[in-house]
C-alpha cells in the first residue's frame, strides 16, 4: 500500500538524490531527531531518511482509542503487519511465528518516531546504571557489563534533554545529582498519583513526582498539556508531548541543512573498496530503489530496525552484516521488564482525564543480593486502559465478562480504577536478539524482523517481587480490592535495546564510546540499539541525551577531517 | 509484553482479544478499514439502507445474543446503542473472514436451542429436526433462556467474536456506529471532552506533594 505523503509539509531544503551530503541519518525518531539537529546546527549537510509519513500535531487525532492512530487515512502509526511482517519465538529452537495480534517490535512509524506517541516517563539512570557489573560481579551466561562511559559524561546531556526537549519534574529522594533544575514544575497530580503516594507513606516509601517529558506549562513557543487523557500510544495534538517532532526536528529544518526526506524505507548501507559507508540505499512510497550519497552515515533506526538493517547489509567484505565483525549485532536485545497489579476505589478517580503518570516511587532500584536475583526498578501509580480497551479486560479475572452484572460493574469500575506498574531491569542474554526471518518478506523484499526472546529468570524474579510490592502499596492506600496481573515471559515490547552495544573492546561491542562502529569509520550508529544495560525501564531519557552527546562528537570529527 | 508504556505484552489494553484473537493492537492496525466500515455503519442505519452482510435473520439473531451481552436494564443496551448495524458493517468488512464462523456458530446455537427445548418443553417438539420450524429461535426465547444458553457457549469461538463486536462497538467513538448517543460511554461514565483542568478526581486535593 503507498504511502501518501503530504508535499509541502517538510519545512526544511530538498537535496537532490545525486548530490554527495554530509551525512545520511536513517531514522527521525528520538535519537534521529535529535542528531538531525546536532548534525545541522553545526554547518553539516544532512538527509533524514524515514519510512513514516510526517504528521504534524494537527493530524493527530483525539480520543479515537482503537485507532491511536492519525487522520492521515493510509495507516496506523505502528504500520501494517501485512506490508512488514515480523516473528517472535521463545528460543532459537523453534520456527519464530508471524505476528497477528500486533507487532513484536512496537514503534511509531513516523517523523518523531516513537517520540511521536510514547507515554514520557523520563528517568535518568544512576551512576550504578553504567558500572553495575563492577558493583555486582558477572552473572554467568548473560553479556552483563559497564558502559564505556559513566554517569558524569551523560549528566550535561541530560540537562541538554530536559531544557531543550522539555521535561517536567522536581527532583527525588533517590536522584542522580544534576546540575540545573527541571525547567518545568510537574504536571499536576491526578488520584492515582495521590492514592500510591498515600499507600507508599504508609509504607515508609518515598514517592516523588513523576518527571514527564510533558509541558506542565507554555514552553519554548510550545503549548502546555490540556490534559486530553488519550496520551499513552497517542501523538499530542497540541504539541505538548516533547517529541523530536515538536523540538528538535523543525530547528533541523530551519537550519536549511537538513532534509526530512519521509516515505523512504532503508533497505541497504552499501560500501566502497576500502570498507567505508558510501550512502544508503531505500525505497521510496512507489517501490523505487534510489542510493542517497554521503560521506557518512548514522543509524538511528531503533533498536530492531537498526539490527536489520546491518544484517541485511552483508558482502564478501562483511560477511555476517555491517559492523558486525564482534557477532554482537542484534543481540543482547532488552524489552524491559513489567508487571501490574491493579485496584479498585471508593471514590471516582476519573483516570481517563490527563497524563498516564503522576507518581512514581525509586525505593526498589538497586539490585539486593539479599532478594536471591538481579535486578531492580521503579513503580508507579497510573492508568493505562481507554473506553474500549476496559470493556474488553478491564475488570477483574472473576468478574464476568457479559450480561447485567458485567455491564452494572463497569459502571462501578471504570472511574474508580487505577493502575500500579512496574519497570524493571532486563538482563543482555546473547540467545535474546534479532534476526532476518527468513521466510516473511516486507512489500519491498526485504526480510522481516524475527525476534527471539525469553526473559532471564532473574528478570521474571524481579518483575514479580516489583508486583508484589505495588500491590501492597495499592492495599495501603485503602483499595476496596487489589488484583494481581500475572507475570509471564513477554512475547513483544516498545523497549527495543542493546543490540548494537557501545564498548571500548571490538571483539566485545559494535560502537564506541563516541558511537563510531568498530569496523567502519564513518558508519555511527545511536539510538536504543547503544545501551549496554537496559536502565529500570525508562530508557528515552537515555537515549536522547546518548544522541546529543553523540551529535556533538561527531560534528567535531567531521570538523577535524577525522571521518 | 512490554513495559507499560510499552503498549503491548500483558499489558491489558492489548488484551481481552480471548479467542476471537484481536485487542486493541490488532484493532489499531485495522483502523481505516474499521473506520470506513463504520462510517457506512451509520449511514445504512439513518438511511434505512439494507444490510450489508446479514441476513435479516441472522441480523435479528446476533443483534438478539449482543442484547444480553450488554442488555437494557435501567439504561439502555447494546441493541439500543446501534450495535446489530455496527455487526453487519463488521462482517461486511474488517472481520469479514470470520462471517462463515458467525454462521456456523448461530445455526449450532440454533440446535442448541432446539435441543434445549426439546427437553424442557416436549410437548410437540421435533427432536429429529433441531433447526425445524417446530423450534423457536434464540432471539425469541425469554431472556433467562437465551442467558442459560449462552452461559454454556461462554468461552467458544463464536460466543468471544460475538462479544468482542459486542463491547468494541459499544465503546468506540459514536462515529463508528455502534455507540449512538454515547449509551457505551454513559454505561461507564466516561465523560467525552476533549481537554480537562484539576482536580481531575475525588482524592487530589489530598496530596502532600512529591
Ligand atoms: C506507546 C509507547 C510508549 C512509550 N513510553 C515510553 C516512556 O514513557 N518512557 C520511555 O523511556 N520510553 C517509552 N517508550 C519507548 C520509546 O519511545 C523508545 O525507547 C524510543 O523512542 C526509542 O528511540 P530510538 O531513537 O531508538 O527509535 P525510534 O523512536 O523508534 O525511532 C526510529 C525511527 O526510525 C524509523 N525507521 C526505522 N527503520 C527505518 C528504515 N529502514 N528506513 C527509514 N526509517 C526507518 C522509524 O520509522 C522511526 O521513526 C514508549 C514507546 C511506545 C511505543
Ligand atoms: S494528556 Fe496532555 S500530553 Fe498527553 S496527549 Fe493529551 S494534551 Fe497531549
Amino acid at each position: 500500500m503507498p504511502l501518501s505523503l503530504a508535499p509541502g509539509r517538510h519545512g526544511g531544503v530538498r537535496y537532490q538524490r545525486r548530490q554527495e551530503v554530509d551525512f545520511v541519518i536513517v531514522g527521525s525518531g528520538s535519537a534521529g531527531g535529535i542528531l538531525a539537529r546536532e548534525l545541522s546546527v553545526a554547518g553539516f549537510s544532512v538527509v533524514v531518511l524515514e519510512q513514516g509519513l510526517y504528521r504534524r500535531a494537527e493530524d493527530f487525532e483525539h480520543h479515537d482509542d482503537f485507532a491511536t492512530m492519525v487522520k492521515t487515512p493510509d495507516r496506523a502509526l505502528t504500520g501494517s503487519l501485512d506490508d512488514d511482517p515480523q516473528t517472535f519465538r521463545a528460543s532459537e529452537h523453534e520456527v519464530a511465528a508471524k505476528a497477528t495480534g500486533g507487532p513484536v517490535a512496537n514503534y511509531a512509524r513516523t517523523v518523531g518516531g516513537s517520540s511521536a506517541h510514547f507515554t514520557g516517563n523520563f528517568w535518568r539512570l544512576r551512576p550504578l546504571d553504567f558500572k553495575e557489573r563492577s558493583l555486582l560481579g558477572d552473572i554467568p551466561g548473560t553479556g552483563f557489563a559497564d558502559w564505556p562511559i559513566a554517569y558524569q559524561e551523560l549528566e550535561p546531556y541530560y540537562t541538554k534533554v530536559d531544557w531543550e526537549i522539555g521535561v517536567s519534574g522536581e527532583p527525588g529522594p533517590f536522584d542522580p545529582p544534576r546540575s540545573r533544575p527541571y525547567p518545568l514544575p510537574p504536571l499536576p497530580v491526578k488520584s492515582s498519583g495521590v492514592l500510591f503516594e498515600k499507600g507508599c507513606r504508609a509504607l515508609g516509601l518515598h514517592p516523588q513526582a513523576a518527571p514527564m517529558a510533558i509541558l506542565s506549562r507554555n514552553y519554548n513557543g510550545r503549548r502546555r498539556c490540556y490534559h486530553c487523557g488519550f496520551c499513552l500510544g497517542f501523538g499530542c495534538e497540541f504539541g505538548a508531548k516533547s517529541s523530536t517532532l515538536f523540538t528538535t526536528i523543525p530547528e533541523a529544518e530551519a537550519t536549511g541543512r537538513c532534509e526530512i526526506r519521509t516515505g523512504a524505507t532503508a533497505c541497504r548501507v552499501p560500501t566502497d573498496d576500502d570498507g567505508r559507508v558510501t550512502g544508503v540505499a531505500y525505497f521510496d512510497s512507489d517501490g523505487r530503489e534510489h542510493l542517497q550519497r554521503a560521506r557518512a552515515v548514522v543509524l538511528s533506526a531503533n533498536g530492531a530496525e537498526t539490527s536489520r538493517l546491518l544484517l541485511m547489509s552483508e558482502s564478501s567484505r562483511f560477511p555476517h552484516g555491517l559492523a558486525n565483525s564482534s557477532g554482537l549485532v542484534g543481540k543482547y536485545l532488552m524489552f524491559n521488564g513489567g508487571s501490574s497489579a491493579r485496584a479498585v476505589f471508593d471514590e471516582p478517580l476519573n483516570e481517563f482525564k490527563s497524563v498516564q503518570v503522576t507518581r512514581i516511587a525509586m525505593d526498589f532500584y538497586e539490585t539486593d543480593p539479599e532478594r536471591g536475583f538481579y535486578g531492580g526498578g521503579g513503580i508507579d501509580g497510573r492508568w493505562i486502559d481507554f473506553p474500549v480497551t476496559f470493556g474488553l479486560g478491564g475488570l477483574p479475572p472473576d468478574a464476568p465478562r457479559w450480561g447485567a452484572r458485567y455491564k452494572r460493574m463497569l459502571g462501578e469500575y471504570f472511574n474508580y480504577t487505577m493502575d500500579m506498574t512496574t519497570h524493571a531491569t532486563s538482563l543482555p542474554v546473547a540467545s535474546n536478539n534479532v534476526t532476518l526471518d527468513p521466510t516473511h518478506k516486507d512489500v519491498y523484499g526485504r526480510p522481516g524482523i524475527r525476534i527471539t526472546y525469553r526473559d532471564h529468570d532473574d528478570d521474571l524474579a524481579t518483575m514479580r517481587f516489583l508486583r508484589d510490592r505495588g500491590a501492597e502499596v495499592l492495599e495501603a492506600a485503602g483499595a476496596r480490592r487489589v488484583w494481581k496481573q500475572p507475570v509471564r515471559p513477554q512475547t513483544s515490547t516498545a523497549h527495543l535495546l542493546g543490540t548494537c552495544r557501545m564498548g571500548d573492546d571490538p571483539a566485545a561491542s559494535v560502537v564506541d564510546r563516541y558511537h563510531r562502529a568498530h569496523d567502519v569509520p564513518n558508519l555511527f550508529i545511536c539510538d536504543g540499539s547503544s545501551m549496554v544495560s537496559s536502565s529500570r525501564g525508562q530508557p528515552t531519557m537515555t537515549i536522547m541525551a546518548l544522541a546529543f552527546r553523540a551529535g556533538e562528537h561527531i560534528a567535531r570529527f567531521a570538523s577535524q577531517g577525522d571521518i | 509484553m512490554k513495559s507499560r508504556d510499552g503498549l503491548t505484552h500483558s499489558r491489558r489494553w492489548f488484551l481481552g482479544a480471548g479467542a476471537a484473537g484481536a485487542g486493541g493492537a490488532w484493532l489499531a492496525l485495522q483502523a481505516p478499514v474499521f473506520r470506513a466500515a463504520a462510517l457506512q455503519a451509520r449511514e445504512a442505519a439513518a438511511s434505512g439502507s439494507p444490510l450489508a452482510s446479514l441476513t435479516s435473520h441472522e441480523f435479528t439473531e446476533l443483534e438478539a445474543i449482543a442484547a444480553r451481552i450488554i442488555p437494557e436494564t435501567d439504561t439502555p443496551g447494546a441493541r439500543e446503542a446501534g450495535i446489530g448495524r455496527f455487526i453487519d458493517q463488521a462482517f461486511a468488512s474488517f472481520r469479514a473472514p470470520d462471517l462463515p464462523a458467525a454462521r456456523r456458530g448461530l445455526s449450532e446455537l440454533q440446535a442448541l436451542v432446539a435441543a434445549a427445548g426439546s427437553a424442557g418443553e416436549p410437548a410437540g417438539a421435533d427432536t429429529t429436526d433441531p433447526g425445524g420450524n417446530n423450534a423457536p429461535l434464540f432471539s425469541e426465547l425469554s431472556q433467562q433462556r437465551q442467558d442459560d444458553l449462552l452461559s454454556r457457549i461462554e468461552g467458544s469461538e463464536f460466543f468471544e467474536l460475538v462479544r468482542w463486536l459486542t463491547v468494541v462497538g459499544t465503546f468506540a467513538l459514536p462515529s463508528y456506529g455502534g455507540n449512538q448517543d454515547q449509551i457505551g460511554w454513559r454505561i461507564l461514565g466516561f465523560d467525552d471532552r476533549h481537554t480537562w483542568v484539576p482536580p481531575f478526581g475525588a482524592y487530589d486535593g489530598e496530596t502532600e506533594g512529591g
